[in-house]
């Protein structure tokens, strides 16, 4: 693909990588436009790639047969996909759609273990941003849903992490204990 | 069994070098714990990463009126405790030894010697990280799933 397609979102990208140097991961990877509606993963079904929202908005739902419960939306500088990749099941443990026309960064998952394996640095940095993510949908995915007043199945909490807190990189041993005793 | 064997095995840690593994399996200590025995207590801080090895560990919560849920059962191969020291909040839940049990252990301050992103061995724990975290993902979809299955049996 041609690198000017990546233009409008390298800064995202850079903010997200904590780096300039996104060729290795921009040379793995595709952009795709998805229409609203457009479902990305099914719950159950095949999963060979991960997605990062670069424009737009994602839902995510459980389903059981013909009922769901809605999880949340997934906003630009979120990926979606990992988990099946990590779990190396294939299947996607959620139905992931586009809630309006949305752009995103596909990542096959080959692609992906082809990245940890020749460009550790840059995979690590997708791996932390990958690891921040699930601690909040873990933190927000409650094991007690309730029902909004159209009697739907929902989560309140919130998966998506917000821009402004998507750049924040890891910040090595002292920030850890900062974070542990809450001293700043 | 050889500790370092067994990491290889599970899932994050294809990445390793033999080296790695063998840092990783020296820094942890493994024990065998007797039923009932509490490793992570809900709402308080967890001082490590378990590894479950034999056995299993019972995860469940104490929800609106200190009513106990179960929640879902650890199999050997399981991490637990991650979440807690990644994000250095409390505990969601409690996990107990459900009969007698084999827990390797990486405390705290291993911990966060090893999850550094700043050297290979650091790079390639996150793997690990993630891939315990994804596993806790997949079986929090899958209880959800199951509670819709309790609600609309027909489907």
């Amino acid at each position: 693909m041609a690198a000017d397609a990546w233009a409008e979102y390298r800064e995202l990208l850079a903010d997200l990588l904590q780096t300039d140097d996104l060729a290795p991961l921009l040379d793995r990877a595709s952009r795709v436009t998805a229409p609203a509606g457009l479902q990305l993963l099914k719950d159950g079904g095949p999963a060979d790639a991960m997605y990062l929202v670069l424009d737009g908005r994602l839902e995510v739902h459980v389903e059981f047969g013909a009922h769901t419960i809605r999880l949340g939306e997934i906003e630009p500088g979120n990926w979606v996909g990992e988990v099946a990749y990590y779990t190396r099941c294939g299947t996607a443990c959620s139905t992931v759609a586009a809630l309006m026309p949305s752009v995103l960064l596909r990542l096959p998952f080959e692609a992906y273990t082809d990245l940890i394996r020749s460009q550790a640095e840059v995979a690590c940095r997708l791996a932390h941003r990958l690891i921040v993510m699930q601690v909040q949908r873990l933190r927000a995915t409650v094991n007690d849903p309730v029902l909004d007043p159209e009697g739907r199945l929902l989560m309140l909490g919130d998966l998506s992490i917000p821009l402004d807190r998507a750049s924040r990189h890891h910040g090595g041993l002292l920030e850890f204990i900062r974070n542990l005793t809450g001293v700043r | 069994m050889l500790l370092k064997r067994y990491l290889g095995t599970l899932p994050g840690f294809d990445y390793m070098s033999d080296e790695d593994l063998d840092h990783v399996a020296s820094a942890m200590q493994v024990e065998e714990y007797p039923d009932g025995h509490v490793f992570l207590y809900q709402d308080k801080p967890a001082h490590a990463l378990h590894l479950l090895i034999e056995g299993e560990v019972k995860v469940g919560y104490y929800g609106r009126l200190s009513r106990y849920y179960a929640v879902r059962s650890l199999k050997p191969g399981e991490f637990f405790g991650g979440l807690s020291l990644v994000d250095g909040r409390p505990v969601m839940a409690n996990y107990s030894a459900e009969g007698a049990v084999k827990v390797g252990s990486l405390p705290l301050s291993a911990f966060l010697l090893l999850y550094q992103p700043n050297s290979a061995l650091g790079c390639h724990f996150q793997h690990v990280i993630a891939s315990h975290l994804a596993m806790d993902l997949k079986a929090r979809h899958l209880a959800l799933r199951e509670l819709l299955g309790k609600m609309y049996p027909e489907g």
